[in-house]
């Protein structure tokens, strides 16, 4: 009941902003915080919830409406919750309305899939979370040739998910096997790599990792802040989750043998996204490059078969969540008084804008790895794992993009924030309390994440370890 | 008297050959369905001849269903067709091409 | 309980003094002084349970197992925790008086506060990954600091330099945590010392070593990683009293000496830290002799002294090691206030060739300077001497021949640049009204607000420091000169105070040479350098045509010199432009040239594809239902080959 509830209300709520009139979006914006707001409380205070089941296929394989709390997907639905609550109190403009109804459309696909225990659900609410932030594009009128790239590359991957999907229900015999590890089921080895192939290949579009991240920049630059802060915080992570959630439980074998390809890929984003983010001019675009490498890294844990490392994924999944969507608030705070999202043409904030300059300082140092935050707990736990299960070199040499990371955040703080003030930009009003509100709790959330994630990494470390059944 | 079913099969044959080319040779579009209804009954022919001959009453059901479509299909059919020589000069279905690719 | 409040009041007081500055107003600056003079009482009340065997410990929270955070305040970490505190509060008074009339007065100490909580972070804890933590917050506090006039561009610039060198050595003790994490498990400093010799071997207690060294060269300005120091003298000079000279620098001295049962464990490793101990030693103090800005000159000491100390603690001499980090934060800390005092009363002026005669103007600064002179210089009785010898004569005793002579004649040139300073800043006429052209200085068009971010624009002119400056000043003389007595002969206070301490006993010493004779060639050494610096620069003919000859001088410094050994240039080229090179390359080149490229040819070929299946879409319908027709007949004759005719 909760669990569906947690689904199906976000996105009814959301098609009924619809009837709201145009005139009253400032309390359409509202209601959809307060939701946003409960929806966090809902599923923070019933962390037990029970499953909810309803039976649906039978042939050619047994599938259910399945939804379900599990020990990765209650912090994924908390974070979504929170982000999205976030990222309302700062819609801003004459599309408030309609943004504001398909974040929340938004979350409630998200929570389907991050909830669905049956691999068809899966990957049903895979391809329904891509329309919001497709319609939100496409609705803009001028970011139309993004809006398709973002829609073609995400629907391949999510054809090639249905298509191993069906494969992996006929074989299995039931898709309704998510986070059920009695459910050993016998995939063989000749469809096995077929099947992991079709996963991974959505996955790794979704996620982005390198090369399949061409869409990304793009998507992220053109979307307006408060949506792009859920797709960077959470949607990305819909690929991560899967690899955790399907992959390393049931295609295990298989997922050993991708090994060395994925941390290929995967150092490839981590070194790739880092050195163009060094190189951007644009501000939303130095943080989607850095976002392609900090997921890079997320991938080698993903990879990595050791628990530590899985401990440490979700711990910087969450962080990454975090102070990415602080990230694309402030910067859109930024835009909007300045009108340009340009560095060089940035410069001087700071001296009039304390509160500014702080959130983005805040943001930004999580996002660089400093030690005492989140970043850097998900960072040393997933190194650390990684070097312990005997993956030596990639740990070292996953060491050099938190140098990179270090040099290009100060480079994007620094270049808004400092030197001199310049005349020709308009100097608008300092943080106001909404879009305080909105990045305050990211803040709080990722300093207390950083000082003890004890309780993240208990749930992966007890429930998701002897879910995936590793080492 | 009684006939051989192979005669009535054959008269089926017939029947569906004439509507096949009726429906690909003729671009009046009354004539085609004309046509078309020649194919649904050469088809209830065939139905009924082996339900009879093999004494099951499928076939029967099934030439009744086919009756009930064929009687839908020209009332659809036949008021396309009204609209269509009401609003064109003169119909010829080669000019409703628009679907060319 | 106590150790809490050590630890955290000074944080509270920095996100006060950050929330509620501009409220506050000057009551920021008493405000956070008052909150690090009560953690220095407090740590003061400590001292019992410090010494106590088996310290004292307090558990905090613990991630997983074996990954257990706390704090713990042992002997060596009092040692440090008093010396940041206390030093900590006089600076911080010191600065009341310094910033006053700064806009973001209150911004300061909320910075201060911060870093004196990131620095506690960092001595007081307990295991290899709180270590970390505490690094990197005084990186960012000391990134805060340097960057403070953050509308400077030379400070933003020096500010993220700092920092990014800095988490270079964090990342070099991330390895090391993985070497840790991977053979024991722990993280706890007590797990990884009862694990050398058994679960950690020789060679990978060297590893260890190799990675926490990256982390102390980066954070102590060892060479390569030193550049980082001369420039962040941009920050304001209470700033590099206390973390670029007395406290942060020298957490690598803190660290090799917390991991002493590792170095004591690691010939290769005291080898490695010894040479470049000394090599950083000696280059920085030849870079201090051709510097003209007042806190550069302190800066190229401060780089030299630390060189000794890691040297000094390097080589197993550990004592010996953190005693001169107990004077150099005192002297050193004494020589940049006075500096400071100078500064603030020429208005920002830190070019020692502009000064000169300031002995009669400002007496008190000059009697400040000296003591701190006499003391680095190590002359006997003053405190330098004693660690200073201590250090010099421990090299010769661990058998390192060679680091002893590096460490005699940095003794040396010491004396030679110091002296030098005090000459030209406190001797003959005054300069500050010379033309600068007179001077050999280039004058560079200045950008825009190089000065005067310092309190409100004013004239030039001297003006007696506040009461405030002085005092703090004045209580550091005290320690400056008679702290070195605590280490006067065998079984002194301070090798009693030590005695036992985890991997400190295990230095050998066997001399080549009685330590009283040693003492007798490091002070005449020391003469030599003083008599150098007097016939250039204090002789009565010298500082008649003074300025001719610095003039003459500065057109003449050897330009490798000048440029501190290209090091800048060439980490810039190396590193900074090629990386930002390959990051334009990749965003202009690979990623819409190769990766879309790619997918642009899948998208024209399923084009052709699609141009191919249109052709049969003719729109007329009886050639659908012709080839509906031919579709039957196929199947139909299909059917009819396969079985029909078989039949």
């Amino acid at each position: 009941m909760i669990v569906s509830a947690l689904v199906l209300v976000p996105i009814l709520f959301g098609l009924a902003l619809y009837a709201v009139p145009r005139r009253a979006a400032g309390i359409a914006k509202g209601a959809s915080a307060v939701l946003a707001a409960l929806v966090f409380a809902l599923a923070a205070l019933e962390p037990q919830a029970p499953d909810a089941t309803v039976r649906w296929l039978s042939r050619p394989f047994a599938a259910a409406f399945h939804l379900g709390f599990g020990p990765i997907s209650f912090w994924l639905v908390l974070l979504l919750a929170l982000v999205t609550f976030s990222a309302l109190l700062v819609v801003r403009g004459s599309r408030m309305r309609e943004i504001a109804a398909q974040l929340l459309v938004l979350q409630g696909a998200m929570n389907g899939l991050f909830l669905a225990k049956d691999v068809l659900l899966f990957a049903l609410f895979w391809d329904l979370m891509l329309l919001p932030v497709f319609l939100v594009l496409v609705a803009g009128g001028t970011h139309g040739r993004t809006a398709w790239k973002y829609l073609l590359y995400n629907l391949v991957g999510g054809l090639a998910l249905l298509l191993a999907t069906a494969a992996f229900g006929v074989l299995a015999g039931t898709t309704d096997v998510i986070g059920n590890p009695a459910a050993r089921v016998g995939i063989g080895a000749t469809w096995g790599a077929w099947i992991f192939a079709g996963f991974a290949f959505a996955f790794l579009i979704k996620t982005p990792v390198f090369p399949f991240h061409t869409w990304m920049p793009e998507t992220y630059a053109d979307l307006p802040p408060p949506v792009v802060a859920v797709v960077s915080a959470v949607q990305s992570k819909a690929g991560l989750y899967g690899f955790l959630a399907i992959g390393v439980p049931f295609l295990g074998p298989e997922m050993a043998q991708a090994r060395p390809l994925m941390f290929v890929l995967g150092l490839s984003a981590l070194l790739y996204g880092a050195f163009v983010a060094l190189a951007e001019r644009d501000a939303k675009r130095v943080v989607a490059y850095s976002s392609l490498s900090h997921l890079g890294l997320i991938l080698l844990a993903v990879f990595s078969g050791s628990s530590l490392a899985y401990a440490g994924a979700l711990v910087y999944i969450i962080a990454h969540g975090l102070f990415s969507a602080a990230l694309f608030i402030v910067l859109g705070a930024v835009e909007q008084r300045e009108e340009t999202r340009d560095l060089l043409r940035l410069g001087g904030l700071g001296a009039r804008n304390p509160q500014l300059a702080g959130a983005l300082m805040l943001a930004a140092l999580a996002a660089l790895g400093l030690p005492g935050l989140a970043g850097f707990a998900g960072e040393i736990l997933i190194l650390t794992g990684l070097y312990r299960a005997g993956y030596g070199w990639p740990a070292v040499i996953a060491l050099l993009p938190i140098v990179l990371a270090a040099a290009y955040m100060l480079r994007v703080f620094q270049s808004i924030m400092n030197g001199p003030e310049h005349p020709d930009l308009p100097q608008r009003r300092d943080l106001t309390w909404l879009e305080g509100l909105a990045v305050a709790p990211l803040v709080a959330a990722f300093v207390w994440l950083g000082i003890d994630p004890a309780s993240v990494v208990a749930a992966m470390v007890a429930g998701g370890a002897h879910v995936a059944g590793v080492r | 008297m009684i006939v051989a079913p192979e005669n009535y099969v054959a008269l089926s044959a017939v029947l569906f050959t004439i509507g096949v080319v009726g429906v690909i040779a003729r671009r009046n579009p009354l004539i085609m369905l004309m046509s078309i209804e020649l194919l649904f009954n050469a088809a209830n022919l065939a139905l009924v001849t082996y339900a009879r001959a093999w004494v099951n009453n499928v076939g029967h059901i099934f030439a009744f269903l086919v009756i009930t479509v064929a009687a839908a299909e020209a009332a659809i059919g036949l008021a396309i067709v009204a609209v269509a020589f009401r609003n064109l000069p003169h119909v010829d279905v080669d000019d409703a091409a628009v679907l060319k690719g | 309980m106590m150790l809490a409040f050590v630890w955290l009041a000074p944080l509270a007081g920095g996100i006060l003094l950050w929330a509620f500055g501009p409220q506050l107003r000057s009551w920021a600056g008493p405000i956070g002084s008052a909150l690090i003079g009560a953690s220095f009482l407090a740590t003061c009340a400590l001292w019992g349970s410090a010494t106590a065997p088996g310290a004292l410990h307090v558990p905090l929270v613990s991630w997983l197992h074996g990954w257990n955070f706390g704090l713990q305040l042992d002997r060596l970490s009092l040692i440090w925790s008093l010396i940041i505190t206390g030093v900590g509060f006089l600076i911080h008074v010191y600065s009341i008086g310094y910033m006053d009339g700064d806009r973001a007065f209150a911004r300061f100490f909320a910075y201060m506060n911060f870093f004196v909580f990131a620095m506690l972070t960092l001595v007081l804890s307990d295991n290899v990954i709180g270590l970390l933590v505490g690094w990197g917050l005084v990186g960012l506090a000391s990134y805060f600091l340097i960057g403070f006039w953050f509308d400077r561009p030379s400070a933003v610039a020096a500010a993220r330099k700092a920092f990014v060198m800095n988490v270079v050595g964090d990342v070099g003790m991330m390895f090391a945590i993985f070497l840790i994490v991977a053979k024991l498990g722990a993280i706890g400093y007590a797990d990884v010392f009862a694990g050398v010799g058994h679960a950690l071997d020789s060679g990978t207690v060297f590893l260890i070593c190799v990675g926490l060294f990256v982390g102390c060269a980066a954070k102590s300005a060892q060479v390569p990683l030193h550049t980082w120091l001369p420039d962040a003298m941009e920050g304001p000079t209470p700033v590099s009293a206390l973390i670029h000279a007395a406290t942060m620098v020298t957490a690598g001295v803190y660290l090799i000496a917390r991991f002493a049962p590792l170095w004591s464990a690691s010939a290769e490793a005291r080898e490695m830290a010894g040479v470049i101990g000394g090599l950083t030693a000696i280059s920085g103090a030849v870079l201090g002799c051709v510097q003209w800005d007042i806190k550069r000159i302190l800066a190229y000491s401060t780089m030299s002294q630390i060189g000794y100390m890691i040297m000094g603690v390097g080589v197993g001499a550990f004592t010996g090691g953190v005693f001169h980090f107990l004077t150099h934060a005192f002297f050193k800390a004494q020589l940049f206030l006075g500096a400071g005092i100078i500064i603030h009363a020429l208005a920002n002026q830190q070019d020692v060739r502009r000064m000169g005669g300031l002995r009669t103007r400002m007496p008190f600064a000059f009697l400040a300077m000296l003591v701190g002179v006499l003391a680095i210089c190590g002359v006997p009785g003053f405190s330098g001497f004693f660690s200073k010898d201590d250090v010099i004569y421990g090299t010769l005793a661990a058998g390192h021949p060679w680091l002893y002579a590096v460490g005699v004649l940095t003794a040396g040139i010491t004396a030679y640049y110091m002296f030098r300073l005090l000459f030209v800043t406190f001797f003959g006429p005054y300069r500050g009204d010379v033309d600068a052209a007179a001077l050999g200085i280039a004058v560079e068009p200045s950008g825009p607000s190089v000065a005067g971010h310092h309190a409100e624009e004013e004239e030039p002119h001297h003006h007696a420091p506040p009461g405030l400056m002085n005092v703090p000043v004045a209580i550091l003389i005290l320690p400056t000169i008679f702290i070195g007595w605590l280490d006067f002969g065998e079984g002194s206070p301070w090798k009693q105070f030590f005695r036992g301490f985890p991997g400190f006993d295990a230095a050998a010493t066997s001399a080549a040479m009685p330590e009283l004779a040693s003492t007798g060639l490091v002070l005449a050494v020391v003469a030599a350098g003083f008599t150098l610096a007097y016939a250039r620069y204090g002789t009565t003919a010298a500082l008649r045509d003074a300025v001719a000859r610095l003039r003459n001088e500065t057109l003449r410094t050897p330009p490798v010199l000048v440029h501190a050994y290209y090091f800048d240039a060439a980490y810039e080229l190396i590193f900074a432009r090629s990386a930002r090179a390959l990051g334009s390359w990749f965003d202009r080149v690979i990623d819409p040239h190769v990766i879309d490229a790619g997918v642009r040819e899948v998208a024209i070929s399923s084009e052709w594809l699609g141009h191919l299946f249109r052709s049969f879409q003719t729109g007329l319908v009886r050639v659908y239902a012709l080839s509906l027709v031919f579709g039957v007949a196929c199947f139909v004759a299909y059917y009819a080959l396969a079985f029909g005719v078989s039949r």
